[in-house]
């Protein structure tokens, strides 16, 4: 469940990710746990809070012309950072839905463990689709690249856990 | 957003939150997972990570509490002169509503 925090801004998670870390090992997983960590990254990205701690482990003024470079080298579009955050959350929370449905109803195996390993990696890629202005493809080709690049991810994780469990 | 604000107003959804976190910690500091124990005897509800620390947050970026000084992952809060201050201040207003409620309850019914 721990990777929900990845849904967090980087500041945020310097800041509290070890608290809430250590609070997570002991707290059961359940779907309103996964439902409060999304909701409160949407907070945490919509209305993020100055905090002495957090200013100091970012580095304000490095992250701003390192968050410059970044735009200019990868295209990523400032305007289109709504959609792109829905897209993210929105991914991690069906597959988190998935998962805990499949686990409940057939237990855990590689396949739902696969799943949650692989949700951040495919709502990363496709929210850095969608978060670009010119978006690099459109239509069909979008379509085909998303579902297969994911279906790549998703077959990486559940080729390590064949892997590891054989080891 | 002034750090010097003295209410809980602005805080939305997490106002309750972080009220009942004032309260938690009026008796002496405590970290996170404390503070969902300590709330959830008082309250019988039980926050999760995120809305606690969205809470936590608001509480800390506008000087209502500060963390202490700790080695362990789990850092423990405390409150601060300004946080003792509004809470005596929000509890004063909540005590002033529950006064003027049963107030007019018994009126009506006598």
């Amino acid at each position: 469940m721990t990777w929900l925090l990845q849904l967090y801004p980087r500041a945020w998670r310097r800041r509290y990710g070890a608290e809430v870390t250590a609070m997570l090992a002991e707290e059961p997983r359940s779907l309103r746990l996964a439902l409060d960590l999304v909701a409160g990254a949407v907070d945490a990205r919509m209305h993020p809070q100055w905090t002495p701690g957090a200013a100091e482990a970012e580095g304000d003024h490095e992250m701003t012309a390192n968050t410059a470079c970044t735009y200019a080298r990868t295209g990523y579009a400032p305007h289109r950072a709504k959609i792109s955050a829905a897209w993210m959350l929105g991914i991690s929370l069906v597959s988190v839905v998935i998962g805990l449905t499949v686990s409940s109803a057939f237990g855990d195996s590689l396949y739902t463990e696969a799943l949650f390993t692989s949700a951040f990696f495919i709502a990363l890629l496709v929210s850095n689709f969608e978060g670009r202005d010119p978006r690099p493809y459109t239509g069909a080709a979008r379509v085909v690249i998303l579902t297969t690049g994911s279906a790549l991810i998703y077959g990486f994780f559940l080729a390590v856990s064949l892997v590891a469990e054989r080891l | 957003m002034s750090r010097q604000q003295t209410g809980l107003d602005d805080f939305g959804r997490f106002a309750e939150p972080a009220l009942l976190i004032l309260i938690s910690l009026a008796d002496g500091s405590k970290h996170g997972y404390a503070i969902t124990d300590d709330i959830e005897q008082v309250t019988g509800v039980r926050h999760g990570p995120g809305t606690l620390y969205g809470a936590l947050a608001r509480l800390e970026s506008r000087g209502f509490i500060e963390p202490v000084k700790s080695t362990d992952r789990r850092n423990p809060y405390r409150l601060t002169d300004l946080g003792r201050a509004a809470l005596r201040t929000r509890l004063a207003a909540l005590e002033a509503v529950t006064r003027a409620g049963q107030r007019r309850l018994v009126a009506s019914e006598g």
